[in-house]
């Protein structure tokens, strides 16, 4: 027999009973869908979210915030410094002010941060390598400002350069005009979280406390760094017994850890739906195959005694199971690959997005295949091993 | 018709096991000659259906030989041999004519053909043919369903010829048809025959072995006896009056 005549006597059988058939092709395309989204989630997680953390401050940190009352000072600092296991403790002050472009005011953040910790906080090996023009180092009131501030990234227009002055509208009526010393690159570094746009002045926090602050040593965030991730949990817990009461002290890696376990929660839910659409569809098919066995012994003798032989039957059958396996593989990759488009988690500002390549689709495409096949063998073998004689006498 | 198509040389076949056998066929001995066209008759269990089945290679004999057209049937091991055998050797035709309920009749006809491996162009045109030949042009496209039992049992035929194979073995092919279309299946396999095809033919009814060369009479699994048409015919004869002689006494 030509392969292309067992598709076409698989196609009449199934065009026959198609109700069932439609329903099995369901099935594999939910199974398909579902282990396709349980490993993008999975790759997606592990390529955007914590190959990114590696890269920024958050690694290897525990990140102390004031309560809404509290303030975070440079005696907090030393104290946090004399913790067994921490490398070095750093604060960080932020403040939000508004410069005036061409298309009207836009919100920009200010950071004053010792430019020590800046590559860390950037998430690059040194600055002068996320340096795009300029020096590194920022002073008095000349900054490094983000990609986003000196380059219309619509455009691609330049609106800062080396030199340039930058006013900036501060709260309560203040205003600054700074000077930009360097022009940053785009970084993978901290973000300020959802719907921010990464619009950023870089500057000495000496410089912040005195033109920004107005004088007040107070620090948005302190950045412990931690010397061995080991002692992680450990040093969090001491964190939280130095600092300043209703401060919030968090771990980046630890919420990682949190976020991991999330995810992998919703991998292995969405690998329990798939599980349970594999092996509901390999049920369907068992017991679809078996049925039709038994429903076309007659036929099954009828072929035999015009010569196909117990092989032709087997591919028969087994051709039925795959055809349907197919169409729902082949629906279930198509409707992933949109899926991979459309859905996404919002994990802080990112969103993430179900990985889609070629190693998933093949994957989540050929486990319900094979399983569908697999379960489409024994009726398959069954009604390949039936006497024709037999057969044909059965009522 | 003088060279031995069939030859079966003490043919037996028992079912069952440990507890209880069944001798269907046993220890028949039987001739049949390129081009003839032989009837096998008996009353039900007799075993003509089980030697068909035999011959047929569609089931393998318990004891005995069975070579057809200088092929030693019963030396096939192999189910690919012994279904390239049925398929390029024989063609069945059954009581219940066994058509795929699914396919339509141009469908059915090329199922031989498919198992052969034929490329679709090629054997939609020989079953197209096929189906002409028994009178069923125009019907093509008609699902089983959709024709009288007569049509259906020619479709049957005409998926049995399709293969140009050199004996068709037929049990009781009138058996679910009326008198008229008896009558028009016989004609076929009369002009079949003719055209040099071996029939055996299992048949429950006298009338259709006037269209026979020689009847085999089998009984409890036996081979009675193999007559010429004519001296069945007066056995019949003599058989009948006995018997309306024993009524008149």
């Amino acid at each position: 027999m030509r392969p292309s005549d067992y598709v076409y006597l698989a196609f009449t059988s199934l065009k026959e009973k198609r109700g069932r058939a439609l329903g099995a092709v369901l099935g594999v395309t939910i199974a398909v869908v579902a282990l396709s989204m349980a490993l993008g989630v999975g790759e997606s997680f592990q390529q955007v979210f914590v190959t990114e953390l590696q890269k920024t401050l958050m690694a290897n940190s525990i990140l102390v915030t004031p309560g809404s009352t509290g303030t975070l000072t440079d005696a907090d600092i030393a104290y946090l410094k004399r913790i067994p296991g921490v490398a070095d403790v750093f604060g960080i002050a932020i403040s939000q002010g508004r410069v005036y472009t061409e298309e009207g005011a836009k919100g920009v953040i200010i950071v004053g941060i010792d430019p020590r910790w800046l590559p860390y906080y950037l998430g690059v090996s040194s600055v002068r390598a996320a340096l795009a023009a300029g020096d590194p180092t920022p002073r008095g009131l000349g900054v490094l400002v983000s990609y986003q501030m000196w380059m219309d990234t619509k455009t691609g227009r330049r609106l800062l350069d080396v030199g340039s002055t930058l006013p900036v509208q501060l709260p309560r009526g203040k205003s600054v005009t700074f000077y930009v010393v360097g022009l940053l690159e785009e970084t993978s570094g901290f973000r300020m979280g959802p719907g921010v746009e990464n619009r950023y002045i870089y500057m000495d926090p000496e410089a912040y406390f005195r033109y920004i602050a107005g004088g007040r040593r107070s620090y948005t965030f302190i950045v412990v760094v931690v010397g061995d991730l080991q002692h992680l949990d450990r040093i969090t817990e001491q964190v939280r017994a130095i600092a300043p009461p209703g401060s919030r002290v968090f771990s980046p890696a630890a919420m990682a850890r949190q976020m991991t376990m999330f995810v992998f929660a919703l991998q292995a839910f969405m690998a329990v739906v798939s599980a349970v659409g594999m092996g509901i569809t390999a049920m369907w098919i068992f017991d679809s195959m078996t049925i039709s066995v038994v429903q076309r012994t007659k036929e099954i003798g009828i072929l035999k005694a015009l010569g196909y032989t117990s092989g032709d039957i087997l591919v028969l059958f087994l051709m039925e199971a795959a055809i349907i396996s197919a169409i729902g593989a082949g629906l279930g990759v198509a409707l992933s690959a949109v899926a991979a488009r459309i859905v996404y988690l919002p994990v802080f500002s990112l969103k993430l997005h179900p990985s889609f390549t070629p190693g998933i689709a093949l994957i989540s495409a050929g486990l319900p295949f094979l399983s569908d096949v697999a379960a489409a063998f024994i009726p398959s073998k069954r009604a390949a091993g039936l006497n024709p004689v037999e057969a044909l006498r059965y009522e | 018709m003088s060279e031995d198509f069939i030859v079966l040389e003490d043919v037996w076949k028992v079912y069952g096991g440990d507890s209880y056998t069944v001798q269907a066929v046993r220890g028949v001995s039987l001739r049949i000659r390129r081009g003839e066209f032989v009837a096998i008759v008996g009353p039900s269990g007799s075993g003509k259906s089980t030697l068909m089945h035999l011959i047929g290679g569609l089931d393998r004999p318990t004891r005995g030989r069975i070579v057809v057209d200088g092929l030693d049937i019963t030396s096939l091991r192999s189910d690919r041999e012994l279904s390239r055998y049925r398929n390029r050797t024989i063609g069945f035709v059954f009581q219940m004519f066994y058509l795929v309920p699914r396919l339509t009749a141009l469908q059915n006809v090329e199922l031989p053909l498919i198992a052969r491996g034929v490329p679709k162009s090629e054997r939609r045109r020989r079953a197209a043919e096929a189906l002409r030949r028994v009178g069923l042009a125009g019907k093509e496209d008609k699902f089983p369903n959709q024709m009288s039992g007569g049509e259906q049992q020619r479709v049957a035929i005409a998926r049995a010829i399709v293969g140009e194979p050199k004996l068709l073995l037929a049990d009781e092919p009138t058996g679910n048809l009326d008198a008229r279309t008896s009558e028009v299946i016989m004609e076929l396999f009369e002009e079949l025959n003719r055209e040099g095809m071996t029939i055996v033919m299992v048949t429950h009814n006298l009338e259709l072995i006037w269209r026979c060369h020689r009847v085999a009479h089998m009984r409890d699994g036996r081979l009675l006896g193999v007559y010429t048409r004519d001296r069945y015919s007066e056995l019949i004869e003599s058989f009948a009056k006995g018997l309306q002689g024993a009524g008149g006494a």
